[in-house]
């Protein structure tokens, strides 16, 4: 019992700072709070995103933003169809050194910094999309057979657009698994972009404060979300939020067994678990609910569903399925 | 929340309790045809199906995290009472802390208002059984009381039988000595077991009077078989005999000891005759009895076979020989009334017919001479029974009115037809050839009477081919079953006899 108000403590500062994070993010990114909130979501459960909407929206001002406001390094890499492996993650030269010795050395590359920004990841071949495969899911990569860690908190966040498909290549449904969300950015309203344009065309851009001044806190606040605890009954209902997407389940929702050819996958779950514990601590609860799950389902699950050519065809869309099962499971 | 699914299941329960009732009910009502339940078993009924529905429903409780998952689900409680339920107790300090903050949350809401008790819609479909039940239950006591009727009506309409039976039964009784009138005890157990079952009967009049009929042809049979005299020799058989002997001076003692009843004592003047040397005239005398006797048609084979005895051993002298087997059925028919009764006092035809007669009056029910609606039957001391016929019959047991009254036995009665031989009245000589001969029926049941008609070679030749005959002969026949009074079991022995006895095509 004499834990119970140092895990309060842990809690209240976890929620605060998330809370003051989105406060300094809301400063500069005018409307959007769904986005701050999925981007903050993902990277507080230690994921990463993947952002689509056109040019234009904000999307690299957003993880710029974040970057100041947790006080990590930030690397942004635009994807462009000549882009390399190397490019992203390093590559081992030879180097001399004081006293005229030469030796092979690493430079690691953008990749090796706690938040990356991949600008249009489905204008890359799908050789340089893979290769933030190793360093998405391992946090490592690996370089003339040696391996090199990339320092936590480790953050993507790519954009892609959904506009100009021609010369693209769409990421393959291996790399899309690996982000925990999607997040669609959608057009600000004329409210909003009446203060878009107040705010970066009269006056020079509001500083953002920072909230966090090291990775420890970070990881810390990680720490916090993953004992948030949850019951079997809520687990079982993101399993069967998960199985239903299967056109071949037991439990498929009429629309998944129609339009869907593949379902999410094992961690579609993970993600759904993990963004619902933060939405519980949001809330203040210590328990993961349902609704928590629900609340996390369309983002970490869209991208994890594939639609069969039928519903391409017929323009469904995997928002509509989950919808769907959500529906059903409530 | 749990009340709520309690009242919800223990009212489903009560529907299917109610249901199987009505099944039980009806199944017993048209199926197996019982009685209606009695009023308790309504009473009760309803209330072991309540307790058998609450039982169930125990038995069926809800669990408590399906519980707790539905007052999540409808009191907006984000999974609290769940969350609080499963980790009561944990070790985990936020699973602790998670649990601690549930129940804070769920004592602050009020809950119960949130979700208010209510009576489940299902309790609407109550009233399909409570009304079927109902029903079956009114339709149960018509048919009761219909039943009731049908008993009333049976009662009325036998009543006037039985009681004539029971003062039957109860004059017997009280004119004869039960100790030693075995037979006639047996018959007044009878009538009384007749009127018993008479008054028992609850199944319609129709059913009743048929059922009268039935036990009054029961009884009939048995005063028939009473009648019988035992060696089948019938007591007019003895008188002739006694008067042959009468001619004897050597056998007349047991001439006047027969006619006096006493056939022992007949028995022994007999053997005293047979051991006096015997004379040429009291031999042929003896003779002569004994063949008058044989041509009566109800003779017995045993005296039969005497008298041919005596004609082959005609002046062999035989005769004692014969005298001591005489003797020697008259002491085993001695012996016989012996175990019916005291000797000499076996009830006597007359009463035998008497008592007949009354039966048959029953039968059909005549206008009956006595006020009371009761036959007159009174004894004028022991061993003496004296029963007014309302229709006296002949002394040969036919009816006064010369027609052959059915007894409801078949194979019991015999149609003699209106000539005396199939030919018509002009029989020639085969006529006299005839000999009558008594056969058993075809269920061993009463006699028919058959004509053995010799036709030897050309002399005897019949005039009419047999299947001409039936022809001429069906539709009358046919017109008498079906205008008889003829007892509705006994019409299709008789269409079958006349379908056996149908030439061949």
């Amino acid at each position: 019992m004499t834990e119970a108000p140092a895990l309060h403590a842990r809690v209240q500062q976890f929620k605060s700072t998330f809370q003051r994070i989105r406060d300094e993010m809301g400063r500069l990114i005018v409307g959007q709070q769904e986005i701050v909130e999925g981007v903050l979501v993902a990277f507080f459960a230690g994921g990463h995103v993947l952002l689509e909407g056109v040019p234009g929206l904000g999307k690299t001002m957003l993880v710029r933003t974040l970057a100041e406001a947790v006080d990590l390094t930030f690397s942004r890499v635009q994807f462009t169809p000549d882009l390399m492996p190397a490019d992203i993650i390093g590559t081992s030269i030879i180097m001399e050194n004081e006293r005229g010795q030469k030796a092979v050395s690493f430079q690691p590359g953008p990749v090796f910094a706690n938040i990356l920004l991949a600008d249009e990841i489905n204008r890359a071949t799908p050789k340089t999309q893979s290769a933030l495969l190793e360093a998405m899911q391992e946090n490592h990569v690996t370089v003339g057979g040696v391996q090199h860690p990339i320092q936590q908190p480790f953050l993507v966040l790519a954009t892609q657009n959904p506009l100009e498909m021609e010369g693209t290549y769409p990421l393959p449904e291996a790399q899309l698994d690996r982000f925990i969300f999607k997040l669609k950015v959608r057009f600000p309203s004329a409210e909003e972009l009446h203060t878009i344009l107040d705010r970066t065309t009269a006056s020079a851009p509001p500083m953002i404060a920072k909230v966090l001044h090291s990775s420890h806190e970070v990881i810390a606040l990680r720490e916090v979300v993953r004992e948030v605890p949850l019951t079997r009954e809520v687990q079982t209902h993101a399993i069967d939020l998960v199985m239903s997407t299967h056109p071949e389940g037991k439990q498929s929702a009429p629309l998944a067994k129609k339009y869907v050819r593949y379902g999410a996958s094992p961690r579609g779950a993970q993600a759904l678990i993990l963004a619902a514990k933060i939405h519980a601590l949001l809330d203040d609860r210590y328990h993961v609910s349902r609704a928590d799950i629900d609340k996390a389902a369309v983002a970490a699950l869209r991208h994890r569903i594939i639609m069969n050519f039928e519903g391409e065809a017929e323009g469904r869309t995997s928002d509509e399925v989950i919808a769907e099962i959500l529906r059903q499971t409530s | 929340m749990r009340a709520h699914w309690f009242m919800d299941w223990f009212v489903r329960f009560t529907l299917c309790a109610g249901f199987m009732l009505i099944v039980i009910v009806a199944g017993l009502r048209w199926v197996l045809h019982r009685e209606p339940l009695p009023p308790a078993w309504w009473q009760a009924a309803p209330a072991f199906a309540a307790l058998a529905a609450f039982f169930a429903t125990m038995l069926r409780r809800v669990p408590l995290p399906d519980v707790a998952a539905t007052v999540d689900r409808l009191g907006g409680t984000h999974d609290r009472s769940l969350t609080a339920l499963a980790f009561t107790g944990k070790p985990t300090p936020f699973q602790q802390l998670a649990a601690d903050e549930c129940r804070a949350f769920l004592a602050r809401k009020n809950l119960p208002r949130l979700i208010p008790i209510r009576m489940p819609g299902a309790i609407r479909y109550l009233i399909f059984p409570v009304i079927t039940l109902a029903l079956l239950h009114w339709e149960s006591r018509i048919a009761a009381g219909e039943r009731q009727r049908a008993a009333e009506a049976a009662q009325k309409q036998v009543s006037p039988t039985a009681n004539q039976l029971e003062q039957l039964a109860k004059e017997i009784e009280k004119s004869l000595d039960p100790a030693k009138d075995e037979e006639l005890k047996k018959l007044a157990e009878q009538l009384r077991k007749s009127a018993e079952q008479l008054r028992a009967q609850e199944n319609g009049a129709d059913e009743a009077a048929k059922n009268a009929l039935r036990e009054l042809s029961n009884l009939q049979q048995l005063v028939q078989q009473m009648q019988k005299p035992p060696e089948n020799v019938s007591p007019e058989e003895m008188k002739q005999l006694a008067e042959a002997l009468a001619k004897n001076e050597a056998t007349k003692p047991a001439a006047d000891a027969m006619q006096a009843g006493d056939l022992a004592k007949a028995a022994q003047e007999l053997e005293d005759a047979a051991k006096q040397p015997t004379k040429e005239e009291a031999e042929k005398a003896l003779r002569e009895a004994l063949e008058r006797l044989s041509k009566q048609r109800e003779l017995s084979q045993a005296m039969r076979q005497l008298a041919k005895q005596l004609q082959q051993n005609a002046g062999e002298g035989a005769s004692n020989e014969a005298l001591q087997k005489l003797a020697q059925m008259l002491k085993k028919m001695g012996q016989q009334k012996g175990n019916s009764g005291k000797p000499g006092q076996q009830p006597s035809a007359e009463q035998l017919k008497q008592l007949m007669s009354a039966l048959e009056n029953m039968k059909f029910g005549e206008p009956q001479d006595s006020p009371g609606g009761e036959p007159k039957a009174s004894g004028d001391g022991k061993g003496q029974l004296t029963i007014q016929s309302f229709s006296k019959p002949n002394p040969d047991g036919s009816s006064p009115d010369g027609t052959q009254i059915p007894s409801g036995q078949p194979g019991s009665e015999r149609d003699t037809g209106t000539t005396e031989t199939p030919f018509g009245k002009t029989a020639g000589e085969t006529a006299n050839k005839q000999t009558d001969a008594s056969l058993k029926g075809r269920l061993n049941e009463g006699e028919s009477l058959s004509q053995l008609l010799p036709t030897a070679g050309d002399t005897s030749k019949s005039s009419r081919r047999y299947k001409e005959i039936y022809e001429a002969m069906a539709p009358s026949a046919e017109e008498a079953v079906v205008q008889e009074n003829i007892p509705l079991g006994s019409r299709f022995l008789i269409k079958r006899y006349f379908e056996s006895i149908r030439p061949k095509e």
